[in-house]
Order: structure tokens, then sequence, then C-alpha cells
């Protein structure tokens, strides 16, 4: 018996020594630059790495520098081929965003469309003539944004084991098409793959 | 074993019990079951909430809660419910050996329910369902990609096939354009079910547009009626759009048949489960007796774990629609309200639904999701 709550109160040491944070409630800040993947699926940091590569391709690409000024794009959606609900409106925004800071392109804000000819239309009911805006100037895009983000998975087959793996392949690509001619005049692929090992048993 | 040690497997055995006895009345899952057979939804969806059931039976709670709100025509929520359950269903895939050994001295009910193969399959399909239902095309697609993956032949490993989800599935692909995808899901769920073959094209007729309906009928009855296989010839449904003569169509699935297929499957391994379930348990007795030199503490752990603990895993999702349906049929290119007749066998007329005319639609192809809400049961 002695023995018994001798072998108790050295495990409750050990437990108390070692791993008492893990029984606590914590949070840490983590800098978004940092990359951290818990699972072989798509992740932020992915998300930033392939939409930061693909803004700069985008950036540098001789058809952005053939032109004189900077050009008047719109994004028409980027769409989720994979197995996961992928926000890829965050993937789209992020290219705009990283795109429009360059200062080498323009956007016209096609998603808030409806609400700026609601606003317009407002304006030329209730606003004085001084204060309304012009109607009908509004800019036409040049070139359209578009993509798919497309995923292949697999897993170890069958068999005696403790764990299994699983690897994820993702491809980005995106294209830009005139909107003149319908030409697509510029495309780039972003693709990675991922293998994470599950154990098969556990506590 | 010392008599300190046995004293406490006989008190932790009856705690056990009493725990189990006390388990006897109405749990959430079996009053949400009731008042769903009685068409009483709010009180149904009211009864479930996943934090209120053992950990368990949390996957079963969130599918059964899914099923309720799909059948209110809460979609949104039924999405939740049923993403919710694929994610722990995947978290939970690492055995557990604590759990494991539980069950060995308890019964399967110890083990974390992650749903019957069948079941996971159609909980993607019912999600994607519900995502077509909304008009969200790309996340239908996702579900549609998902249940593929259940239905890999690695992964599905003898278990019953599903002609109903891959038509979901294939109808989730066309309508994202990945039409060479889908054909081969209609394909794959025609050689299951001719039936199939219906779907596979485009119900358009001249310059007509397209109505897609899923009905969804009935629902599965409990886990220990699935011993035998379903009998007789299933309901007929009709649809009726005016203007166009009506389409009646058979269940491409009978989800009764897929839960005894599965039981089937699962025979040999349950037996050989329970027969060294019960072996253990009478090991244990008999060391109880032994180390205690109490033949009526041997007796009782005997009467405990076999008399009282000693019960099959019946667990099902038992809100699981019975019959599910599929067609595609043409339909005018303004909404015109639909008419739908559940036929029994002989031709006999069970039930006539009016239903408004759909608003989802995808170019000229309009969606109809109806489940049929208790107590219109048919089997």
């Amino acid at each position: 018996m002695k023995a018994t709550i001798r072998v108790a109160m050295v495990a409750a040491a050990v437990a108390a020594g070692s791993g008492c944070r893990a029984f606590l409630a914590r949070t840490t800040d983590v800098p978004v630059e940092e990359t951290r993947h818990y699972t072989q699926r798509y992740d932020y940091a992915d998300m930033r790495r392939i939409s930061e590569e693909v803004a700069r391709e985008l950036i540098e690409s001789p058809v952005l520098a053939r032109e004189p000024e900077p050009p008047v794009m719109m994004i028409a959606g980027i769409e989720n081929r994979t197995s996961q609900y992928v926000d890829t409106k965050n993937l789209s925004d992020r290219i705009r965003l990283l795109t429009f800071q360059s200062g080498r392109v323009r956007y016209v804000n096609e998603a808030r469309r409806e609400e700026l000819m609601r606003e317009q239309g407002y304006q030329a009911a209730n606003v004085t003539r001084e204060q309304q805006v012009a109607i009908g100037q509004q800019l036409g895009a040049r070139y359209m944004i578009t993509g798919s983000l497309a995923e292949m998975s697999q897993s170890s087959p069958r068999q005696v084991r403790l764990s299994r793996r699983k690897l994820n392949y993702y491809k980005l690509t995106v294209e830009l098409t005139n909107l003149t001619t319908g030409e697509i005049v510029w495309m780039t692929e972003k693709e990675f793959a991922r293998e994470a090992s599950l154990p098969l048993i556990g506590w | 074993m010392s008599p300190l040690f046995s004293r406490w497997i006989a008190s932790s055995a009856a705690a056990a019990a009493l725990a189990a006895l006390a388990g006897g009345c109405a749990t959430p899952l079996e009053s949400a079951r009731a008042n769903f057979d009685l068409g009483r939804l709010e009180q149904a969806e009211a009864s479930l909430h996943p934090d209120r059931v053992r950990e368990e039976d949390r996957v079963l709670c969130l599918m059964e809660r899914g099923a309720i709100r799909q059948a209110r025509g809460d979609f949104e929520g039924s999405t939740r419910d049923f993403v919710a359950a694929a994610d722990l269903i995947e978290q939970w895939e690492t055995y557990s050996v604590s759990r494991g050994a539980a069950s060995l001295a308890i019964n399967d009910a110890a083990l974390r329910y992650r749903g019957a193969p069948y079941e996971r399959t159609l909980l993607h399909a019912m999600t994607a369902l519900n995502h077509l239902a909304l008009g969200h095309w790309e996340n239908a697609a996702v579900e549609a990609r998902r249940l593929l993956k259940t239905l890999d032949p690695e992964t599905l490993d003898g278990y019953p096939d599903c002609a109903f989800a891959r038509v979901v599935a294939g109808f989730c692909l066309e309508m994202i354009g990945d039409g060479s995808n889908a054909r081969r899901q209609y394909e794959a769920a025609a050689a299951l079910n001719p039936e199939a073959r219906g779907v596979a094209n485009s119900g358009r007729a001249g310059g007509s547009g397209e109505l897609a309906v899923f009905v969804l009928l009935g629902r599965l009855p409990g886990g220990g009626s699935a011993d035998s296989p379903p009998t007789g010839t299933p309901p007929r449904v009709e649809i009726e759009v005016p203007g166009f003569a009506p389409v009646s169509v058979q269940p491409l699935t009978d989800t009764l048949d897929l839960a005894f297929t599965t039981a089937q499957r699962e025979l040999a391994r349950r037996v050989a489960k329970t027969v060294a379930r019960v072996m253990i348990k009478d090991q244990i007795a008999e060391e109880v007796r032994r180390s205690a030199d109490n033949d009526f503490l041997g007796d009782l752990t005997l009467f405990v774990l076999i008399g009282l603990l000693e019960r099959p895993d019946v667990r099902r999702w038992e809100t699981l629609p019975r019959f599910l349906y599929a067609a595609r049929l043409p339909y005018p290119n303004e909404p015109v309200p639909i008419r739908l007749r559940v036929r029994n066998p002989g031709g006999g007329l069970w039930q006539t639904m009016d239903l408004a005319p759909p608003t989802v639609c995808r170019g000229r192809t309009r969606i109809l999701l109806y489940r049929e809400i208790p107590p219109r049961l048919y089997y």
C-alpha cells in the first residue's frame, strides 16, 4: 500500500514538474510570417506565400512592362477545386492588395458594384448638384484576373503500421485575360505538396 | 490480484452498472428521434446539443441534428452540424487504446462513434445537397470531392457503394462545369442501380429549362433492426410539372439495404469481439472470486459485467432518410409549382405534396430538395 502511495506521489510530482503548462489555458501571439503547418492541408502560410509569389510575378510580367500607364483590372475570382473549404476570396484579395500597393495596376471594385450603383442613384435623387458624383464615368477594366486552386491527395496504403502518411498536392493557376480580345496574355502556376504522418494508435 | 484490488473492480463494475441503468432513461438522442417521428422538429432540434451527450456520441448527435435541421429547411445550420461531424470523424481516426480497452471490459458503446462507412458517405451527400439548396456551387463540389474519397475502393474496403451519393457527387461536379468527372460518377451510379441512367443527362426538352429534384423519404429504422434485409418494393415518387408529362422514379438507394449489408460485413468481427469480451469478463469475475475468496462478490461482478453491461452497440444515424431519389426533368423557363406524389408499389396513392416553385437555379437548371417531414413514413 505504501509503495502504491509512493509511486502515485512520484507520478504526481513528475506531472506537476514537467507538464503543468499543458494544463493551463494560454494564448500566444504568433508572427504571421512564421511558417507553421500542423496538417498536410492548405493553410494561411500557404495562402500568404503563393499570393506573394503570384503578385510579384504579375508586377514583373512583360504585359505590365509594355503598358504606358497602370492598366485597370478586375478580379473575377479564383475557383476552389479542392476538397477543403478554402476561402479563395482571401487569396484573390491578397493578390489584389499586393499588386495595388506596387502602383503598377489599378482596380475597379467589381464586388461592390451594386452598392456603388445604389449610392449613385441615391445621390442623383437626394444630393445637391454641386456635390453629386458624375454618372456614367466609371472606368472599364482592360484585364480580368481569374484562376483556380486544385488539389490531389494520396495516403499510404492499408497495411500493418502505427501511423498513416497523407500527402496533399496543391496547384494554383492564375491567368490574366485581355477583356477586349479575350486572349489570355499572362499565366502563372504555383504548386506545392505536403506530407503529414498521423498516428493510428493513441491514448 | 489482491483482495483490495478485487473489491475495487467489483465496486467499479457496480458503479458502471448503476450509470448504465441511470442511462436507461431517455437520452437526448432518443427524445430527439421520438420528436422527429411525431413531426415536432423544433423540439427534436432543441433536445440535441453536442455538449449534452456523451463524447462518444457527439458525431451521432451532430448527424442527427443536422438531418433535423435539413428537414426544417435550415440548410446553413444543417451544414454547420454536418461539417462539424465530418471534422470530428477525421480527428478520431486515431484509434484510442484506452477506449479500446474500455470497450473490451464494458461494451462497444465505450468507443467513439465515427459512423458506418455508408453514413460517412451520406454525411457528405447530405451536406452537398444543403449547398445545392443554398446555391453554393463551389462548396457543393467540395463536398462531392470529400464524398468521393469515402467511395475510393481502398477506403470502402468491401463496404457497400451508394448510387444516390454518386449521383449527387456527379451533379455537383456538373454544376461547376466538371463534366468529365460528373459523367464518371453517373456511370458508376448506373452500374450500381440502372435507375441512375435517368439522371445522367440533362432533363431539358426543346427550349425548356430543367428541374433537378432530390427527394428524401422516410427514416432509417433503429440500430437493432438491420438484422434482416429490406423486403418488398419501395414506393415510387411521381413528379408533375405543369405542361409536361409526369415523371415517375424509383429510389436510387435504400439506406436500410446499406445498413444491412454493412451489418453483415461486420458480423464476424463483432461476434469475435463479443466472445473475447465475454471471456475477459468471465476471467475478471473469476479473479475477483478467487482473490476475495468470496463467491457472492464473484457472481455479482459477473452479473454486472455480463448481465448488465454486455449489450450490442446499436448506435446508428436514425434520422437519415430511408429512400433516396433523384430525377431530372423538363421545366418551364418561368417558375411554376410542382406536385409530388408518393405511390405504393401497387400504384395506389400514398401522399400528394404541392411544392412552391424552386428559387435556386444554376443557368437554366432549377434545384429542388424535398425532405419528407414525419409522420408520413413509408416503410
